[in-house]
């Protein structure tokens, strides 16, 4: 049986109070809803938070999904609205607190959002430290949180969750042609900062 | 002008997004360029270092065992707000209780002040309650009632 039919299987057998269904619904999609989160906000217990928030707003709303796209797209669009809510929120208090957790130091963690925000800092740290595969995949890892939300969403969903173009269109609400415009450019990204590292060897 | 076109989309060929004439055409191409296949060779080897395995191996089956819990406990959490809230809002079974409820106490509280305050009375209201007062206790309606009883009025009326 092919995984969609299968979806569509158990969410009938959910709309009709079965909670086994729903045990099985979750156990196959955690693991995809979790690290779709953690690439997207980075904390993992912050992803964490989010991707089991995404199982209730499935379980809540499921009688209102039709069936029009697959599962797997609603599912998606859900956990991707949930994260950019994160990041509304998260930008909000730290334009709200800036100035306060930098005074006092508190904020490491947006310090270091800021040192990621200046794309090529750790290029011009110290190149003879980063010696190996491992550090240009870290190095790579990290230059993928500095892509524009809309790059990162997209290359996430197509490097990482598989998903074809025309399934991330539909889960972003953007044309086919746009998401591989913003696709080609953070792959684009990612060349220039491997292009970098070895002009800088 | 060629290679422009083939480099837009050789990320699209990397991700088998391209099928039939168009998927071809590029692999054609990148046989005889040699500009081409090496743009091409570099995202390979990019999109190869972003690996996709490294985030997946590191949970162990105890964290999914407590993620599901914690899925759980929210629904059941979310569950007993939405009663909690429902009973408060549309109280089904208690509906006919509380109008009784709220009946009673309507009938209390006009009451208690009909009571503490009674009926307001004018000035004219009050002169007449006056007058009559004077007239019942008037001494005349007594002798009146002396003569009524005599016995040349008795034969009066028979």
């Amino acid at each position: 049986m092919e995984s969609k039919d299968l979806d569509q299987q158990l969410i009938e057998k959910i709309k009709n109070g079965d909670q086994a269904a729903f045990g099985l619904l979750l156990e196959k999609y955690q693991q995809r809803a979790y690290y779709f989160c953690l690439r997207l906000v980075s904390r993992p217990e912050d992803a964490e938070d989010l991707a089991q928030e995404g199982f209730v707003k499935v379980f809540k709303n499921i009688s209102a999904f039709r069936g029009a796209a697959s599962f797997q797209t609603w599912f998606y669009q859900i956990l991707l609205n949930l994260c950019r809510s994160y990041h509304r929120h998260r930008y909000l208090v730290n334009r709200f607190t800036f100035n306060f957790s930098r005074r006092d130091g508190e904020d490491e963690e947006m310090e270091q959002s800021l040192e990621n925000s200046v794309p090529d800092q750790s290029l011009d740290g110290n190149p003879q430290r980063l010696i190996n595969n491992e550090e240009l995949k870290l190095l790579l890892e990290e230059a993928l949180q500095t892509l524009p939300r809309q790059q990162k969403e997209i290359f996430t969903l197509k490097h990482f969750e598989e998903l074809k173009i025309s399934e991330i269109a539909g889960i972003t609400g953007l044309a086919e042609g746009t998401v591989k415009i913003h696709l080609f450019r953070a792959v684009r990204r990612l060349q220039e900062i491997l292009k970098e590292f070895k002009e800088q060897r | 002008m060629e290679c422009k076109k083939i480099q837009s989309d050789l990320v699209n060929y990397y991700y088998q997004e391209l099928a039939g004439s168009a998927r071809s055409a590029i692999a054609r191409h990148l046989e005889t360029c040699n500009a081409c296949r090496q743009t091409y060779v570099q995202i390979k080897k990019a999109l190869a270092m972003v690996a996709k395995e490294q985030l997946e191996k590191d949970k162990s089956s105890a964290f999914w065992q407590d993620f599901q819990y914690k899925v759980y406990r929210r629904l059941a959490a979310e569950e007993a707000s939405k009663s909690w809230w429902r009973d408060l809002l549309v109280p089904r079974r208690l509906a006919p209780v509380l109008a009784g409820a709220v009946m009673l106490l309507l009938i209390i509280v006009t009451s208690t002040r009909l009571v503490k305050n009674g009926p307001e009375m004018t000035s004219s209201d009050l002169q007449l309650a006056q007058e009559l007062e004077l007239i019942e206790n008037y001494d005349l309606i007594q002798d009146l009632e002396i003569l009524e009883n005599l016995p040349e009025a008795e034969q009066l009326r028979g």
